[in-house]
């Protein structure tokens, strides 16, 4: 008998599938969720990555990866959409990275940022005045779509007074084919991850349902309780 | 002398990264600042992110700190998605006790029980620290190199 024709789970491994592998899962993706929603990869330049959204493996216990792959062999859709999920984050990245590198080429967007610089130069926080423009791109990728940014961040004034006049440079003649690349992408991934998360919260309420089992741990982490 | 790894390293081979009190406090107070070091975290993968019990209450404890803020800390590191490790590793104890008996082991209690965690840790693992003093004494931790101060660990 092979592994794949087994096909009906005991009660310890559905608990195992249900606490460590969908119940984190539908945490990261609704957090990755806020950030589709905004059109916002949270993308950073230093690590050429999204910040908030990741591989599906990232949000399970690493020592726990037997428990996903398992989950995923009994669970041929979700499967599916983790696979699906986890290379168009990938087409995600490279599209962000493809953005940013034609922007910071742009002499026209690296003199606005120097100037920005110049004005005030506490918005870089501990970054060099010669990441100026690396930063302003980042910007530029993740927060077109937000009215204000929240009053804390270093660069919220700066985003105020010149989000406008930056966030042109999404239209400029040759970024705009990467940026409406970007943006397709974005809704895509949005669609994934919706679809992904429903499909999660299905499977695991069948699941609790069907062995009687709470749809998520009683006590998830004591020590959190009191300041939840 | 402990054994300095640079983060790229960490990343290719996956290892477990342990976050000392330290790193993380000053890491929250800069919350809002965009740094090149505070930025590297995103290269390390969700799951590899730990932190010990000890080292939490440190992080969510201090004397001084409001309520408010103690909600804020919790947020920014589930945010941030470090997790405090729920095992003591077998071996912990022996381990822990070892490096009491060392004449050169420096630091903090806290920073002692993260040196002996990642010691007996069972699989390879790095701790992220701004004070390579309080971890640099030993040939079998590791710590990351690109958060210490140059001269940190001489």
């Amino acid at each position: 008998m092979t592994r794949s024709s087994v096909r009906k789970p005991k009660q310890e491994q559905v608990k195992a599938w249900l606490y460590v592998v969908i119940e984190p899962l539908i945490d990261g993706l609704t957090r990755e969720e806020f950030f589709l929603s905004h059109n916002d990869p949270s993308w950073r330049f230093r690590a050429k990555r999204c910040e908030f959204i990741r591989p599906v493996r990232e949000y399970i216990d690493a020592q726990q990866e037997s428990t996903l792959q398992q989950f995923l062999r009994f669970n041929k859709n979700e499967a599916k959409l983790a696979v699906s999920h986890d290379t168009k984050l990938a087409v995600l990245e490279n599209s962000a990275n493809a953005v940013y590198n034609q922007l910071i080429q742009l002499p026209e967007f690296v003199t606005l940022a120097l100037n920005i610089d110049t004005a005030d130069p506490n918005w870089r926080g501990a970054y060099g005045r010669e990441n100026a423009s690396n930063l302003l791109a980042e910007y530029t990728i993740n927060w077109a779509t937000y009215q204000d940014i929240p009053s804390h961040y270093l660069s919220a004034e700066v985003w105020k007074k010149h989000g406008q006049e930056t966030l042109v440079f999404r239209k400029h003649k040759s970024v705009k084919r990467q940026f409406d690349h970007l943006i397709t992408v974005l809704e895509d991934l949005n669609q994934i991850t919706i679809e992904f998360k429903d499909s999660l919260s299905t499977v695991r309420d069948n699941l609790a349902d069907n062995f009687g089992l709470p749809p998520v741990p009683i006590s998830n982490n004591p020590i959190f309780t009191e300041y939840s | 002398m402990a054994r300095l790894i640079p983060l790229r390293d960490v990343i290719d081979d996956g290892l477990s990264v342990f976050f000392d009190s330290n790193t993380l406090i000053n890491w929250f107070k800069q919350k809002d600042v965009r740094s090149p070091l505070r930025d590297s975290i995103v290269s390390i993968a969700f799951n590899k992110r730990f932190t010990t019990e000890l080292v939490a209450w440190e992080f969510f404890h201090p004397l001084g700190v409001k309520k408010e803020e103690i909600k804020e800390r919790k947020k920014w590191l589930e945010d941030n998605q470090i997790r405090i490790l729920q095992k003591i590793p077998s071996g912990y104890i022996q381990t822990f006790l070892s490096l009491l008996k060392l004449p050169n082991s420096r630091g903090d209690a806290i920073d002692a029980a993260l040196a002996a965690h990642s010691i007996a840790h069972n699989s390879p693992c790095v701790v992220v620290t701004i004070n390579g003093k309080h971890f640099c004494w030993h040939n079998n931790i590791s710590v990351i190199t690109d958060f210490l101060p140059s001269d940190s660990c001489e």
